[in-house]
């Protein structure tokens, strides 16, 4: 086996397939380097009802980093249980042991892992243990850069889908999340145009609620904080503005309307390629008029 | 008024008790809101679990009232008559609702929210149904048993 000093362990970038998501992880610091892998050379694979029950396997058969290529395992990973085994075009090979979980890995993975790097180091192979975290998609990469322990922390750079009809990509749901702040934010600026001529009511936009979807964690899209409006008389609350959901079933997002004497739910419906509001009460939650000035001034006359 | 239906009329009161809280800021709105997904997944499972309970009954009473029959079938029907302790709810289920496909895919969809919230430590996905709706329809279809 050549010396694998030279093997960029820094910049490189990995791809994986989950069963339904192909996921290219890299490194979280330093400049960012142009993405090694496209969606559009992903293969159209058979989709899975539950991913953690495929995830394993899946990693094992579809995993390639960039700069390097897979090799048939020689007799080195066998001896190290190791599941592929890479080589760079200077010829450097690594071993690479896999271990799927659903959480980062624990002191009694690293101390093991610690253990079976040294073992294989005594024995002239090179050896990397990769945990993959299939839940929060993370990547840990032990390993020994001569005989320091090196713990490597990889971030998702890129989440896809691809199937017969498209690629679904990590960027459409930043951008469905962004228009979704726009629109709440639209919605509180015309909340208080409606009722400026109302002297005695004044607003509020300290407090806010954190938008955290699955939607949003199968793409590895970061948290977001949404503003809560409050609408005031003297110093009480009359009424506030909770943004619920952006994905639900049948609606672009929802937006609770919390008063005294009830909440009252408004949806996003898309129609004409344009968002509407449409207010339902929780008695009646089919029954859907549009949201105005007038029907703000409804609900805030009983209050 | 069946158990469901307390479910969930308790549930409609805590979530208002807890829209109230947020409204009167009377708390960290970030936790609140967390109690309010605990709250959801919470219910979501007590109304599975009685509904499976009243799923059960109802398979059992089928199965029943199919084994009494002096045919070839009926021999099948004592069969799972014998072995009912090994029929998974989802098989209830598609003993129930044969005929109504579109009933039977939604309430395998969400038996598979459920299996995650109740093994699999997660919380219910916000496009789940709105939890309240949710204990409705389940009463609604226990009354057409």
């Amino acid at each position: 086996m050549a010396d694998s000093a030279s093997v960029d362990t820094v910049n490189r970038q990995v791809l994986i397939n989950l069963g339904n998501r192909f996921v290219v992880f890299g490194p979280d610091s330093g400049l960012p380097e142009p993405l090694r892998f496209d969606p559009e050379n992903s293969p159209i694979l058979p989709r899975v009802a539950e991913e953690s029950d495929v995830a394993e396997t899946r990693i094992a058969e579809t995993l390639e980093v960039s700069g390097m290529t897979r090799v048939a395992p020689g007799p080195d990973a066998a001896v190290n249980d190791s599941d592929i085994e890479l080589v760079d075009h200077a010829g450097n090979r690594i071993l690479i042991d896999i271990k799927v979980r659903e959480t980062d890995p624990k002191l009694r993975d690293m101390q093991s892992g610690t253990e079976r790097l040294n073992r294989a180091k005594s024995e002239g192979h090179n050896l990397e243990v990769w945990f993959f975290n299939v839940e929060r998609l993370k990547l840990t990469v032990i390993r020994l850069d001569e005989s320091n322990l090196r713990v490597d922390y990889l971030v998702p750079l890129n989440v896809w889908t691809r199937t017969s009809e498209g690629i679904f990509e990590r960027q459409r749901v930043i951008d469905e999340v962004d228009d979704w702040l726009y629109r709440v934010e639209h919605l509180y600026s015309d909340v208080r145009a409606w009722l400026n001529d109302k002297r005695d009511l004044r607003f509020e936009q300290t407090r806010t609620v954190t938008m955290s979807e699955e939607m949003m964690q199968e793409f590895a899209v970061t948290d977001r904080d949404l503003s809560v409006l409050d609408v005031l008389r003297d110093d009480q609350v009359v009424a506030s503005f909770v943004p619920r959901g952006l994905w639900l079933i049948g609606a672009w997002g929802r937006i609770d309307i919390i008063t005294r004497h009830r909440t009252w739910i408004l949806i996003a419906i898309k129609q004409l390629q344009k968002f509407e509001w449409q207010l339902a009460s929780p008695e009646n939650r089919g029954r859907l008029r549009g949201f105005d000035k007038s029907a703000l001034l409804e609900i805030l006359d009983g209050e | 008024m069946s158990r469901i239906t307390e479910t969930k009329r308790a549930y409609d009161k805590l979530v208002e008790l807890l829209d109230q809280e947020i409204r009167k800021r009377s708390g960290s709105t970030q936790e609140l809101e967390r109690f309010r997904q605990t709250l959801d997944v919470a219910f979501y499972l007590l109304g599975w679990g009685q509904f499976e309970y009243l799923v059960r009954k109802e398979a059992e009473e089928r199965i029943e009232g199919n084994a009494r029959a002096h045919t070839l079938e009926g021999h099948a029907w004592r069969y799972l008559k014998e072995n009912v302790r090994n029929f998974s709810v989802r098989r209830r289920l598609d003993l129930i609702f044969h005929e109504n496909t579109s009933v039977r895919g939604s309430l395998n969809k969400e038996y598979t929210v459920r299996n995650e919230a109740a093994h699999d430590y997660k919380l219910l996905p916000r496009e789940a149904k709105d939890i309240s709706v949710w204990l409705r329809e389940l009463e609604d279809l226990v009354d057409k048993f």
